[in-house]
């Protein structure tokens, strides 16, 4: 099941994203994370759950960038933070750099928080309105009951590309992007192995995107850093990942080397969402076809059987009587389709270029 | 809708069972209620017997307790220790007069409070929103007893233009006041300190869907600012403030019995008092019992109300 | 449907449909002035769409509601410019007349649906709503209109959905929805103010090819104001790029995109991140941050910004002019610069 394993010579044809062997920063094994739904009239009693995360599992290697991207609802922020287990997971093992976090108890896992850290999408609901920069620095300092020393905490802007007279302000005082470099010092500040960037630029303006993600970059090579990147933004996803999972409601849909995903997509919702994804360049946006989805995702709780996707899936349309059924019955495996390390859950998975076509 | 209703209903009858049941329980398990204390007036031995028999005392625990139930609900509560007179007569008696009164002082706190805290919030800033805010606070700081002392000290037997606005108190022996000129200055009283909650409220309910973005996409489709205001705003603005609403009506039973006591005003509440000041426990009990059952049906009422308003509500 | 002549007020049809001259509009507040729209004119005709681009503070969604008088003022002002409907100031027109415009001839959809539409009324009845604020029918019949409409924009069972609350629609259907309300008087002009912003990438989609295919069918104007160039890439005909309150290019969309003569638009289009090519070593920012509108720099308000910024740039603010072309405007000193730039980046 784990990544990791990959026979080394595959895919020699195109450039992979090496798989070192040795044991992933971050190793998820059949991640599930159920709500239940709870209604009644006097007494509730749970009718239904809300199957927001149902069995993922992918691997991410030291130094590496994982991207999980996917719509709203289709469990990738759900399954970040039950990796972190911000939220607890319903069932399924979560190893990081070798150790079950899902079986740590309170004590142990404080202490394994120091190395896993998170950053947020909104760098203005993020921060502590009442705290001083400063504060919520040195907050981080204390919890792990590490010594400051006079220079921690404006080195640690420093490295974030914010001057040192900066901290002591307030969040307010702030713009976003500055903000977000705050949250990201905030995050580093304890020299964590893994962090999750939870659509860390998307509330920022197209200038300052660049910013961050350079220096996020930046700091990943520096300090050598495993990020696991949640973004519906696929542009940056591109530029900045090795690998990239697609979810839909709640599983993984396809996963591969970045080049390969996007140049060589095989599970038809991966190639509906990278064909609605606009590139700014007229002249290639007029040749390209979209591929439009009807309708809307289905309700999480209630699910369509076999495949999720086959609702709104175009593929589905052009396939024959009994080959719809299959799609009705079996839910499909995430089943290798080309060499090194590239799966996708369909059962017609075929290739379509869609980023030039 | 319906759904909503059918739940908050069963909600509130199941709560109704549970304080009938632990009055009941208080009542009649921890001695006899009909036996009276040294302190209390003596109820004839005969009185008690009789009572005795009409809640069947000598019963098992379920068949007294549905007996109770059914006596509660045809106005069945023993006989007071002071005239002997059947209590649910002597609460039917005065139990319209506190419901006009509430009813009145509700009315009034909503209509001047609604307006005021509209009229503030849509001239932020103004001398007109200072002289607003200013009075509701002053409002707020002042507790109901005082204000009815006084308004009784300064304002009963007040001759305007030679007509007398409020009654003089305490009545004339003889004198008939018409009830409408007598529930006014108590009806004031009660809902002066509840104008100021509703206006405030109001006013920052008001503030917040004034800057909302549907206000903006009304005011795109065209429509009057009259009508953006009044139609789309305050439809809006007016949710917070019934769903105050039922806190008020706690503070509101508070409030009528100081309110009833001090104007001499003849409802429930000052039954209330008079009955706990002549340790007639019978119909403190009863008066109580029915009180919580009111709270409740009035609580589920306002719960009706605001999901009727806001259809947000509705999905439980 | 609506016609313009019981509007009573005369349009010139050989003036251009819609129509920003010289508009500023600046907001007193205790920091300072706040000129959130300092100069700006552009025009649209009808079946063309117009983009608008900028990023926050840039004040492309003040001069975009100023057109239909959304602005509150006092605490706006408006030193200078007018807006032109076939050739009929609408900043002169009185208030009465100018609401019969909102929503008829020119109407707009917003960012957020959720919080556009009222949450305590159906969906129906906001869209009837509209259609009796300006047309002369019962309720009967512009419900029944509401309904044509929400089949016209593609939402399934839409008799059901008529009489539904906004809370109980998705985020793609309720963009729809005002869509829907939005076309109900068959305006000329739709101005539309990031109204895919807020949705998922799929709906996105969905939602730009209906406004597609409305404008076909209607020849509606499309005012597309946004901060996403790959959208604007593929749906606009004309862009103007908005910095500061200023416009500081003007053009078609391949003269943008390709040709790019300001270093703002030169330096945005370096810095996105391509999902069709290979992966850079490094993007390219702009370094700094936009300025606050209360504070905007003196001469050109990029300079700060700007790799090609000399003392020419600071002493005076530099006037659109045109840099190649026709149509094709920078208000960018070093615009040669910018160009030759532009060309070593296309070659690599």
């Amino acid at each position: 099941m784990s990544e990791a394993v990959d026979p080394v010579g595959n895919g020699a044809a195109q450039i992979s994203v090496s798989q070192p062997a040795g044991t992933p920063m971050i190793e998820v094994t059949d991640l599930v994370k159920h709500f239940p739904i709870r209604s009644g009239v006097f007494i509730k009693r749970t009718i239904g759950h809300v199957k927001a995360v149902d069995g993922v599992s992918f691997a991410v290697h030291k130094g590496q960038t994982v991207a999980l991207v996917g719509e709203s609802g289709c469990g990738k922020s759900t399954t970040a933070r039950a990796i972190l287990r911000l939220i607890e997971p319903t069932s399924g093992r979560v190893e990081l750099d070798g150790v079950d976090v899902t079986k740590l108890g309170k004590e142990k896992l404080r202490q394994a928080r120091r190395d896993m850290q998170i950053i947020f999408q909104d760098p203005y609901a993020s921060l502590n309105p009442r705290m001083t920069i400063r504060q919520i620095l040195s907050e981080k300092y204390q919890l792990m009951g590490v010594a400051i020393k006079k220079s921690t905490i404006s080195d640690l802007l420093d490295t974030v590309g914010l001057a040192e007279e900066y901290a002591d302000r307030y969040p307010h005082e702030f713009s976003g992007g500055q903000r977000q470099r705050i949250g990201i010092a905030r995050a580093i500040a304890l020299n964590p192995k893994f962090v999750v960037l939870d659509e860390p630029v998307s509330a920022l303006d197209v200038s300052i995107q660049a910013q961050i993600v350079n220096l996020l970059e930046d700091l990943q090579d520096e300090l050598g850093l495993t990020y696991l990147f949640i973004a519906h933004d696929l542009s940056v996803v591109r530029h900045i990942s090795d690998r990239v999972a697609v979810m839909y409601l709640g599983g993984i849909v396809e996963i591969a080397d970045r080049d390969e995903l996007f140049d060589r997509p095989h599970h038809p919702y991966t190639q509906a969402l990278i064909s609605a994804v606009p590139i700014p360049d007229p002249k290639l946006e007029r040749i390209r076809e979209t591929i439009v989805l009807r309708g809307d995702v289905p309700n999480p709780a209630n699910p369509p059987s076999g495949c999720r996707f086959r609702t709104r899936c175009w593929k589905f349309e052009q396939l024959s009587e009994g080959e719809r059924q299959r799609c009705i019955d079996e839910r499909p495996a995430l089943n290798p389709v080309s060499g090194s390390g590239h799966r996708a859950a369909c059962h017609y998975a075929a290739v379509r270029e869609v980023v030039r076509a | 809708m319906l759904r909503f209703t059918a739940q908050r209903l069963t909600h509130a009858v199941m709560v109704i069972l549970v304080v009938t049941l632990v009055t009941h329980i208080g009542l009649f398990y921890f001695g006899d209620p009909f036996k009276t204390t040294p302190d209390e007036k003596m109820l004839p031995p005969e009185t008690q017997q009789m009572l005795r028999e009409r809640f069947g005392t000598d019963k098992p625990f379920l068949a007294r307790y549905l007996i109770y139930l059914k006596n509660l609900f045809t106005g069945e509560f023993g006989v007071d220790f002071e005239q002997r007179r059947p209590v649910g007569e002597l609460i039917a008696h005065v139990a319209p007069h506190t419901a006009g009164l509430a009813v009145l002082a509700i009315l009034i706190s909503l209509t001047v409070g609604v307006l005021a805290g509209a009229l503030a919030a849509v001239r932020p800033g103004t001398a007109l929103d200072a002289v607003i805010t200013t009075t509701t606070i002053t409002l707020l700081c002042l507790p109901v007893f005082v204000v009815a002392l006084v308004f009784r000290q300064e304002l009963s037997g007040l001759r305007l233009f030679g007509v007398e606005l409020f009654p003089a108190l305490p009545h004339a022996f003889g004198v008939d006041v018409p009830w409408l000129r007598e529930v006014l200055l108590p009806a004031i009283t009660l809902a002066l300190v509840d104008i100021a909650f509703v206006a405030r409220m109001m006013r920052a309910s008001m503030l917040d869907v004034l800057a909302a973005d549907y206000l903006r996409t009304a005011r795109a489709k065209g429509l009057s600012e009259r009508r953006v205001v009044l139609r789309h705003g305050m439809r809006n603005a007016i949710i917070p403030v019934v769903n105050h609403a039922g806190l008020a009506i706690g503070a509101l039973m508070g409030g009528a019995v100081i309110v009833e006591t001090i104007f001499q005003y003849d409802g429930v509440g000052f039954l209330f008092i008079k009955s706990l000041h002549d340790a007639n426990r019978p119909v403190v009990i009863a008066i109580a019992l029915l009180g919580a059952i009111a709270f409740v049906l009035l609580i589920a009422l306002v719960d009706l109300i605001s999901a009727y308003l806001d259809p947000r509500i509705r999905v439980t | 449907m609506a016609s313009v002549d019981d509007l009573d007020i005369d349009l010139d049809s050989s003036a251009p449909l819609l129509e920003v001259r010289d508009l500023r509009v600046h907001f007193v507040t205790d920091r300072g002035v706040v000129k959130a729209v300092d100069g700006v004119s552009w025009m649209v005709n009808e079946g063309e769409t117009l983009a608008i681009v900028g990023e926050s503070g840039s004040g492309k969604s003040v001069s975009a509601m100023t057109i239909l008088g959304l602005i509150q003022s006092p605490p706006a002002t408006f030193p200078s410019g007018d807006i032109f409907l076939r050739g009929k100031s609408l900043m002169k027109m009185p208030e009465k007349q100018q609401r019969k415009l909102r929503g008829r001839e020119i109407a707009m959809i917003f960012q957020d649906p959720l919080t556009a539409l009222n949450p305590v009324f159906r969906v129906g009845d906001q869209i009837a709503e509209m259609v009796r604020n300006h047309q002369k029918v019962s309720k009967v019949v512009a419900r029944r209109r509401a309904l044509d409409l929400l089949g016209e924009v593609g939402i399934p069972n839409p008799a059901v959905r008529l009489n539904q609350y906004p809370h109980e629609f998705s985020g793609g259907m309720r963009q729809r929805a005002m869509i829907a309300m939005a076309l109900a008087n068959d305006p000329q002009v739709l101005l539309a103010d990031e109204p895919t912003t807020a949705l998922d990438v799929t709906v996105q989609a969905q939602i730009m090819a209906l406004l597609v295919k409305l404008q076909e069918d209607r020849n509606t104007a499309i005012v597309l104001i946004t901060h996403d160039l790959g959208v604007v890439a593929s749906h606009a005909d004309r862009i103007n790029v908005m910095y500061a309150g200023r416009i500081v290019e003007a053009g078609t969309t391949d003269e943008i995109f390709y040709e790019p003569r300001h270093a703002y638009t030169f330096g945005l289009l370096s810095s996105l991140a391509r999902m069709d090519h290979r992966r850079q070593e490094r993007l390219t920012p702009i370094k700094g941050v936009p300025p606050s509108l209360a504070n905007v720099p003196p001469g050109c308000p990029f300079h700060p910004r700007c790799r090609f910024a000399t003392e020419a740039c600071v002493v005076a603010v530099p006037r659109l002019e045109t840099v190649s072309g026709n149509g094709h405007l920078a208000a960018c000193v070093h615009s040669d610069q910018v160009g030759m730039a532009n060309e070593e980046r296309l070659a690599q």
